[in-house]
């Protein structure tokens, strides 16, 4: 028999949106018409035809709520930013002093303050995450998303305008678009921790059935972002001098590390259904009595 | 007078697929019904959309089926009309076939 793989990304897509659960009998029905002969394309237009109409679909049922958790979150990352630039401005004002004697007392103080700001957004970026998602409860990876995309949404129009003005400025070289979209780093940046928090936040129980090769590569994952943090710091403050090319694959690579915690910890819920049909096993082994209904 | 629901248009085509299929109304037989009798190709998550959301509103009901390797090892899931949801169909009808009383004739006319 000759039968054909269904796209794995798009499968694994359609799990993760809608719960294995939940979208099991459609997923059944698309590999049984791919099977039939409907070709990889047809696939993926339903998989993300899918996944629009059910985002779409709860959008509309709790437009409310939606705007309430992305305005809280907005709010939170607005006062985040501010106290940032606030306390960022003092460590940055003496920099150039700092960076002709690099290891000095100071320099390195100044460097641990920097880490410690870092450390306190990552925290502050957990708490807004969690505000966030505790405001709609029963859709929290749909209220994640969404706030993701409107973080970064909001840098789209300067980035835009950025290429405008590059296509149609002749002095506009190719090196200061580079450097532009290198300041763009951060946004993917934000993004994605904003992603990571929120997993992380809500699949917490998942990190003790992790296996200890997944969980070796996680903790590698996590410590090439905090070298990639230090040394962005020690950059900083002058004692490392990297081309810009340098400076694109320390940042890929940090990028990509915090990627891989996210499709980790990125697993589909196990059904309600099934947790339910544990409690009631768990239950009935513990106790041996007929219940109420039984009795009745 | 009682506040009646009118089903939308999708609603009502995909619970005339489910009752023209009876016992075999899943996703797929359903999708292609609708396809073959009007025309029109849904998306297979569309069409689910709707179900849920007649199910929610009690107008039908659903069961898992068999799971088969040619699904990959995923169940089937068969949706039923319940007596509530065949009743709006019915007076879905009715409300259609009135409205269109004395326009049969001149719908298509050139005037």
């Amino acid at each position: 028999m000759n039968s054909r793989t269904a796209p794995r990304a798009a499968t694994w897509l359609l799990e993760r949106v809608g719960g294995r659960s939940r979208f099991d009998p459609l997923i059944g029905d698309l590999v049984e018409q791919f099977e039939e002969g409907h070709s990889r394309l047809w696939y993926w237009r339903q998989a993300v035809g899918t996944v629009a109409i059910d985002l779409a679909q709860t959008l509309r049922s709790h437009a409310f709520s939606f705007i309430a958790a992305v305005a809280a979150g907005f709010a939170l990352i607005w006062l985040l930013d501010a106290g940032y630039s606030y306390a960022l401005r003092p460590l940055r004002e003496n920099l150039t002093i700092v960076s002709q004697h690099p290891w000095t007392a100071q320099a390195v103080l100044r460097v641990a303050g920097m880490v410690m700001c870092g450390l306190l957004t990552d925290v502050l970026i957990f708490v807004t995450v969690w505000v966030v998602t505790r405001i709609h409860r029963s859709h929290r990876r749909a209220v994640l998303s969404i706030f993701a995309a409107a973080v970064t949404v909001r840098y789209v129009p300067g980035l835009a305008r950025l290429l405008i003005h590059a296509a149609t400025d002749p002095r506009f070289t190719a090196p200061l678009v580079s450097r532009h979209l290198h300041l763009m780093m951060p946004v993917a940046w934000q993004a994605l921790c904003i992603l990571a928090a929120g997993l992380w936040v809500l699949r917490r129980p998942r990190f003790t059935g992790m296996g200890r090769l997944t969980y070796f590569v996680a903790i590698l994952a996590g410590s090439l972002c905090v070298l990639a943090g230090l040394a962005r710091a020690a950059g900083l403050v002058g004692e490392l001098t990297y081309t810009l090319h340098e400076q694109y694959i320390s940042d890929m690579l940090n990028i990509a590390s915090v990627a891989y915690l996210v499709l980790l910890l990125w697993r589909p819920n196990p059904g309600a259904e099934e947790q339910v049909n544990e409690n009631v096993e768990v239950a009935s082994v513990r106790d041996p009595r007929p219940s109420v209904l039984d009795r009745a | 007078m009682r506040n009646r629901e009118f089903l939308g248009q999708h609603e009502l085509m995909v619970m005339l697929a489910v009752l023209r299929l009876g016992r075999e109304a899943y996703g797929v037989p359903i999708a292609a019904e609708i396809a073959q009798r009007t025309g029109r190709e849904m998306l297979q998550g569309s069409v689910y959309a709707i179900l849920e959301r007649l199910e929610s509103k009690g107008f039908v009901t659903s069961k898992l089926g068999e799971a088969t390797p040619q699904r990959g090892g995923r169940a089937k899931r068969y949706f039923a009309l319940t007596a509530e949801g065949s009743r709006h169909v019915r007076e879905t009808q009715r409300a259609l076939e009135a409205l269109w009383q004395g326009l049969a004739k001149t719908a298509g006319a050139k005037s």
